[in-house]
């Protein structure tokens, strides 16, 4: 049942759902902390306006009602926009985002912000500089990252949906973890003016929802060409086929869990039945996907962090020393640890004379990685896989940076491809895990009609 | 092989990188992140052994950003694209380093 649906059959007015939410949150979110930070006046003030208009019968937006949470490295005019770092921790935005904007116009109602790994470094949002977030579906283990914050939301009822972004996975691996649809649209279908950026030529903005019917009403609002964004200039294309064909890669499937493997293969065997194509295809390069992704990742990382420099943005240097030492010293008290090694491995790779054996390297491997999905979508309409090759894992579990990049591999060739790529619950598990599919460039009609196949194969 | 040794290997330096990346780090901080960056590069050094015919132009732009007070964009970024138009990457000016900036192109 879509949110707008439920909101129209039970009478429930504006203000009663936002205070429904604003209840669950006070009651649940101790313990989840989903939020940075919660904004009940501006919810229930917002409500009532939005109450009123109805009442006037003036013409109500498409999202007239849906209950946000936002993920904190999206800027809010007004509210602090943190990206879960201290350097950012006082930083008020001085405007909206084009996504904040676009969905306010549409009559949604933003009910805060969410909790991140820091400046979206991370798997399992852990590396807030604040504190952890928990996953609602078991409180001892990760929601993943590094929008957690924001699928922990959805997945709490603390809202409808929420926004997230996705650099290497990072709406899609909390979307599995936490047993909810998340969508890393197309790159350069969804504005990024506003985000803070990581990577800009991985980060895409998405949604996050309880069911396909809203994920794809929010991707219609948010996807929207976008001068602010040089790049942001590709329509998306909503239509599909009946029938799509499959492909599963066999490299994906060599590195799974075995229970998720078991799961998955039973699904593909359901699919089968009902005279779908499923074909295994090989793509050897996307076992050097983390080695490809990281390198180009934390090259653009390390240049995108240089602005934080404990002048211009939140953290304020100590002004006594001289300007050299003033910067290193704010960056060295403000960046968490994460932080800072992606920046030293981003700086090191960039350095003129190792540009030839890591960066140059990473952008020629990840053009071939572009190049084999191109091959794969002559011949199929959807690349489907397992969304994270493990289980949540127990918060503290994972120690090593090494361990945690890995649980990226299925993820992050759609992010260097950029195809776009929607994760939706496996179900049948002890815990959560997710399926994920892939499409063509734009292709996002195809991917949510065979999303809604696969959903309706997973339930059955 | 010994983190010594693979520094020396890799030509990697933690306080030369410091310098550039202007991070300062407490030697204890130092001396940990050393190791785990020694680690992420044995792991990551597979690429080198990767065979990669394709080759590849890297050409840059700068564009003004359009908000001065914007997160996002920094006058001067650079957008490195390849040969056919694509953008492949995005950095602000200090990329000088290691990539000859040329004159703006509109």
């Amino acid at each position: 049942m879509s949110a707008n649906r439920s909101l129209t059959d039970t009478d429930l007015s504006l203000v009663e759902k936002v205070e429904y939410y604003l209840e669950k949150i006070d009651k649940n979110d101790a313990k989840i902390k989903a939020f940075i930070e919660v904004f009940p006046h501006d919810a229930l003030a917002r409500a009532k306006a939005l109450e009123q208009k109805r009442q006037q019968g003036k013409k109500l937006g498409k999202l007239f009602g849906y209950v946000f949470a936002i993920k904190n490295n999206i800027c809010i005019k007004g509210k602090r926009t943190t990206c879960s770092s201290k350097m950012l921790e006082n930083y008020i935005a001085t405007y909206d985002a084009s996504v904040i904007k676009r969905i306010l116009e549409e009559d949604a109602i933003i009910i805060g912000t969410t909790n991140m790994d820091e400046f979206a470094c991370g798997s399992d949002c852990t590396y807030s500089a604040f504190f952890p977030t928990r996953n609602p579906v078991d409180h001892e283990r990760v929601p993943g990252g590094s929008s957690g914050g924001s699928a922990a939301a959805v997945a709490a009822d603390f809202c409808d949906v929420a926004l997230g972004s996705d650099t290497g996975g990072s709406i899609r691996c909390p979307a599995a973890f936490c047993d909810i649809y998340g969508l890393k649209p197309t790159y350069g279908t969804v504005s990024r003016f506003g985000l803070v950026d990581m990577a800009m030529s991985l980060d895409q903005i998405g949604p996050f929802a309880k069911n396909l019917v809203d994920l794809e009403k929010v991707l219609r609002v948010i996807a929207f060409p976008d001068p602010k964004d040089n790049v942001c200039n590709r329509t998306i294309d909503y239509s599909h086929t009946s029938r799509p064909k499959f492909a599963m890669v066999k490299e994906f499937l060599e590195v799974v869990d075995e229970r998720i493997k078991r799961r998955f293969f039973d699904l593909i065997e359901k699919l089968k039945a009902r005279d779908f194509i499923v074909d295994e295809i090989s793509i050897p390069i996307l076992k050097y996907g983390i080695s490809i992704y990281y390198l180009c990742m934390c090259a653009e990382l390390s240049s995108a962090l240089q602005k934080f420099d404990g002048f211009k943005y939140g953290y304020k240097a100590d002004i006594n020393k001289d300007l050299i030492s003033s910067v290193s010293d704010a960056r060295g008290k403000a960046f968490g640890k994460e932080i800072k090694r992606r920046i030293l491995v981003g700086t090191y790779i960039t350095m003129s004379e190792n540009k030839e054996s890591w960066y140059k390297r990473s952008l020629i491997a990840r053009k071939l990685i572009q190049k084999e999905f191109m091959r794969a979508f002559s011949n199929y309409d959807i690349v489907l896989g397992p969304t994270v090759p493990v289980f949540p894992w127990r918060i503290g579990e994972i120690i090593s940076p090494i361990q945690m990049y890995q649980t990226d591999i299925l993820t992050v060739s759609a992010n260097l491809a950029g195809i776009p790529a929607l994760s939706l619950p496996m179900r049948g598990l002890e815990l959560p895990a997710g399926i994920q599919l892939h499409a063509n460039i734009c292709k996002e009609g195809v991917l949510l009609e065979a999303a809604r196949i696969i959903d309706e194969v997973t339930k059955n | 092989m010994t983190s010594s040794n693979q520094a020396k290997k890799l030509n990697f330096e933690i306080k030369s990188v410091m310098e550039i990346a202007r991070l300062k780090l407490d030697e204890d901080e130092k001396n940990l992140i050393e190791k785990q960056l020694l680690q992420i590069f044995e792991h990551f050094s597979e690429i080198q052994r990767l065979e990669l015919k394709e080759s590849i132009d890297v050409q840059g732009f700068s564009f003004a950003y359009t908000d001065k007070d914007s997160l996002m964009f920094r006058k001067d970024a650079v957008m490195v694209s390849d040969s056919s138009g694509l953008i492949i990457s995005q950095f602000t000016n200090n990329s000088e380093r290691f990539l000859k900036v040329p004159k703006s192109v509109d």
